[in-house]
C-alpha cells in the first residue's frame, strides 16, 4: 500500500459506484470506492462517467483522478423498473422523469479491462441496495464508500508512472525534433493553424466486446 | 486597459484585413473570393441558461432548435454539428412522442455538460452565408444546487461560462408557479429557492439578462387573456424581494425580459392527481415563444451597449451608421475598424463588456452600426458594378446579415407587442 492506502500492484478487485437521482434530489454519487471518496477524488466519476444508450450494456473508461491517480471505470446504465424497488409502478421523479441509474465498478491502476458480466451483476446488486436506502431518505443521505469485491474480469496493470512520464517526454522530444526539422525545411507558414479544443476527458471510452445488452 | 484593448483591436483589424487581401488573391485557390473576409466577421456570442434540475433546459434547447432548423418563420436557420442534431432532434421526438404518456426525457447527468455551438445561417440566392455563432452550454442543474461535490471541475467550467457570457437566462420553472397556484408549499418553497439560486449569479452581470418561464403551457388555467396571466405571474415573481432588486437595478440600463416559453405548447400535457406532467394522447407538440430567448440576444446586447453611452456618444454613433451604408465593402471594413479607435467607438467596445468584444471589436462594429442603420430604417444601395467578385460576395454577406438581425429583432419585438408585461418592470 502507497501513502494513500492504495495497492502498489495491479488490484483484482472492483470497487462498485452509483450515480443517480431521487424523487426529489439531483444526481449525485451515491456509492464510490473507500479510496477515491476518501481524498475527494470520487468527483471524477460524475463528471467524466457518461450514460449508454444501451441498457445494462456496459462501457469502459480510463480516467486519472484529480490526484493523478489512473483508474479504470466499467459503467453502464439502467432505467430504474417497478421491480427493482419492488412496487408496483415504475418510479418517476417530481417531474414526471423516469429514474435512471448510472452504476459499474472502479479498477483501481487498472488500465484495461474485459469486464465480465457477474461482475456488473454484483455491482448492480449493491447499488440497488444502496439506491433504495437513499429513496428512503433523500435528503439526509450521504455517499457511501463502497467495498471491494473479487473480479472475474481480467485486468492490464497500468505502466508505472515514472515509465509512463519518461515514454511521454521521449514521444513529446521526437515530436519536437521533426517540427523543428519540418519548419527548417519548409520555411515559416504564413497561416499557422490555430488552436484545437483542450481535451475535457483524460482518456478515450471504448465499446464492449459483442454479446453485452 | 486603453493600451490591451487598443493592440486587441489592432491585432483584429490586421487580421480581418490580412483576410480581405486575401480573400482577393486569384492565384491562391481555395475558397471563393471575399470568402475569407466573410469568415474573418462571424462572431461567436456565448448564452448560459442558469436554471435548477427539473426546470426544463434541456427541453426548451430542444424545442428552439426544432422552431429554428428551417427558415421557415424567419429568414435565418440554425445549423449544428451532426452528433448535436441527432441528440436535440432525438430530445424533441421523445418529448413530442405521446404513445407513451409519461415518457419524457430523463434529467441531464453532470458528465453530459456538452457546448452546443449553432450557426446562425441564411441564403441568398444559391449561397449560404453563416452570420453569426451560438454557443449554448447544456449541464446539469444539480451544478448550481449540490453542495455534496463541490470540487468537480463541471462545476468550475458552468461558472467560467457564465462569467464570460454575452447573455444571460434565468430559467423559472413554470410547473413550480403552477404547483404553488394549486396550493401544494412545496411549489412556493422551491419557487423561492430558485430565485434565491439565480439572482445572485445574475446580479453581478454586466450582459443582457433575461427570465424564461418554462412550462408556460402548465399554466393556461390561471387566466384566458395571456398578457394578464404573464402579469400575474411577473407579480409573483417581484414580491421576491431579490428578484425586485435584481429587476430595478438592470433595467435603468437595459433590456430585463420576462419571456413565456413551453417546448411542447398548450394542451399537450397535465397535471394528474399525483401532481406528475402527462402527455394527452390526442395532442401534438406546438412549441410556443421556444425561438424567442436566443433570438433576443443579439439585439439586447446592442440595445444595452448603446443605451450605456451618453447622448453624444450615441449621436455620433447614429451619424456614422448613417455614412456606413453607403461605403464600398472594402471601406465599410476598415471604416468598422477605425472606428474601434475613436472615442465613439471605444466607448461602444467598453460597454459591450467582455475582453470576447474586444478581440472582434471591429466585427461587432460592423454588426452594431448595420443594426443602428437598420432600425434607423435606412435603405442601402448594391455593390457598385466596377465592385469585384469579392466585393460583391461581402456586399452580399453584409445584406444577408441585416436581414438576419431585422428578423432576429422582430422575434422579442412581437412578443412584446402581444405580451407587454414581457418587459420588467411594466406596471
Amino acid at each position: 500500500m502507497d501513502a494513500h492506502g492504495w495497492p502498489k500492484t495491479t488490484d483484482v478487485h472492483g470497487w462498485p459506484f452509483l450515480i443517480a437521482r431521487g424523487h426529489r434530489a439531483g444526481y449525485r454519487t451515491l456509492l464510490a470506492p473507500a479510496p477515491l471518496l476518501a481524498v475527494g477524488d470520487h468527483t471524477v466519476l460524475a463528471d467524466h462517467v457518461e450514460p449508454g444508450a444501451v441498457p445494462d450494456r456496459p462501457g469502459v473508461i480510463a480516467l486519472t483522478t484529480p490526484s493523478g491517480r489512473p483508474i479504470s471505470v466499467v459503467h453502464a446504465t439502467r432505467q430504474v423498473s417497478a421491480a427493482d424497488l419492488g412496487q408496483a409502478d415504475a418510479p418517476r421523479d417530481e417531474h414526471g422523469r423516469p429514474l435512471h441509474l448510472l452504476y459499474g465498478f472502479v479498477c483501481l491502476h487498472a488500465r484495461t479491462v474485459t469486464p465480465d458480466e457477474a461482475d456488473l451483476r454484483t455491482a448492480l446488486t449493491t447499488a440497488l441496495t444502496v439506491y433504495r436506502t437513499f429513496l428512503a431518505n433523500e435528503n439526509g443521505f450521504a455517499t457511501e464508500a463502497a467495498k471491494p469485491f473479487p473480479l472475474r474480469s481480467t485486468l492490464e496493470p497500468a505502466a508505472p508512472e515514472r515509465h509512463r512520464a519518461v515514454a511521454r517526454i521521449a514521444v513529446a522530444a521526437v515530436v519536437l525534433a521533426v517540427l523543428l526539422a519540418g519548419l527548417r525545411w519548409v520555411g515559416v507558414p504564413d497561416e499557422p493553424s490555430p488552436p484545437g479544443p483542450a481535451p475535457t476527458v483524460p482518456a478515450d471510452t471504448k465499446p464492449c466486446p459483442p454479446g453485452w445488452g | 486597459m486603453d493600451i490591451v484593448l487598443g493592440i486587441f483591436v489592432l491585432a483584429g483589424i490586421v487580421a480581418a484585413v490580412m483576410a480581405f487581401l486575401d480573400s482577393g488573391l486569384p492565384w491562391r485557390g481555395g475558397p471563393p473570393p471575399g470568402e475569407a473576409g466573410i469568415r474573418a466577421a462571424v462572431p461567436t456570442f456565448r448564452v448560459v441558461a442558469l436554471g435548477l434540475p427539473g426546470s426544463g433546459k434541456t427541453l426548451l434547447l430542444a424545442s428552439m432548435y426544432n422552431e429554428l432548423q428551417t427558415p421557415s418563420r424567419q429568414s435565418y436557420y440554425l445549423s449544428a454539428a451532426e452528433g448535436d442534431v441527432a441528440r436535440l432532434t432525438g430530445w424533441f421526438a421523445q418529448m413530442a412522442d405521446t404513445t407513451r404518456a409519461d415518457q419524457w426525457p430523463r434529467g441531464t447527468f453532470t458528465s453530459e455538460t456538452r457546448h452546443f455551438s449553432f450557426g446562425v445561417r441564411a441564403r441568398a440566392g444559391d449561397t449560404v452565408h453563416e452570420v453569426l455563432r451560438l454557443d449554448l452550454l447544456e449541464y446539469a442543474g444539480e451544478l448550481l444546487t449540490d453542495a455534496a461535490e463541490t470540487d468537480s471541475g463541471r462545476r468550475t467550467e458552468l461558472f467560467d461560462q457564465v462569467r464570460s457570457a454575452h447573455a444571460l437566462l434565468g430559467i423559472i420553472d413554470g410547473g413550480r408557479i403552477r404547483q404553488h397556484l394549486d396550493g401544494d408549499p412545496q411549489g412556493w418553497t422551491e419557487l423561492h429557492r430558485t430565485l434565491n439560486i439565480l439572482v445572485p449569479h445574475l446580479i453581478g452581470a454586466s450582459c443582457p439578462v433575461s427570465f424564461v418561464v418554462t412550462k408556460w403551457d402548465l399554466l393556461a388555467h390561471l387566466h384566458q387573456d395571456e398578457n394578464t396571466r404573464l402579469a400575474l405571474v411577473r407579480d409573483l415573481l417581484m414580491s421576491n424581494e431579490h428578484f425586485r432588486t435584481l429587476v430595478r437595478l438592470h433595467s435603468d440600463r437595459r433590456v430585463v425580459r420576462l419571456i413565456p416559453v413551453s417546448a411542447v405548447g398548450p394542451g399537450f400535457a397535465s397535471v394528474d392527481a399525483s401532481g406528475h406532467v402527462v402527455k394527452n394522447r390526442s395532442a401534438q407538440a406546438r412549441p410556443a415563444y421556444v425561438d424567442v430567448p436566443l433570438s433576443a440576444v443579439v439585439p439586447d446586447l446592442f440595445d444595452q451597449a448603446e443605451m450605456g453611452l451618453d447622448a453624444t456618444l450615441r449621436a455620433a454613433l447614429r451619424e456614422e451608421a448613417r455614412h456606413h451604408l453607403w461605403r464600398a465593402p472594402l471601406e465599410r471594413l476598415r471604416t468598422a475598424a477605425m472606428l474601434t479607435f475613436q472615442t465613439s467607438g471605444r466607448a461602444l467596445l467598453h460597454a459591450l463588456g467582455s475582453p470576447a468584444a474586444a478581440v472582434a471589436g471591429d466585427v461587432l462594429m460592423g454588426m452594431f452600426l448595420d443594426s443602428r442603420a437598420m432600425i434607423a430604417g435606412l435603405g442601402r444601395p448594391g455593390a457598385g458594378a466596377q465592385a469585384g467578385e469579392a466585393e460583391r460576395r461581402i456586399d452580399e454577406f453584409v445584406r444577408v446579415r441585416r436581414q438576419v438581425l431585422q428578423d432576429m429583432r422582430a422575434k422579442p419585438a412581437m412578443l412584446e407587442g402581444r405580451l407587454p408585461s414581457s418587459r420588467l418592470p411594466e406596471r
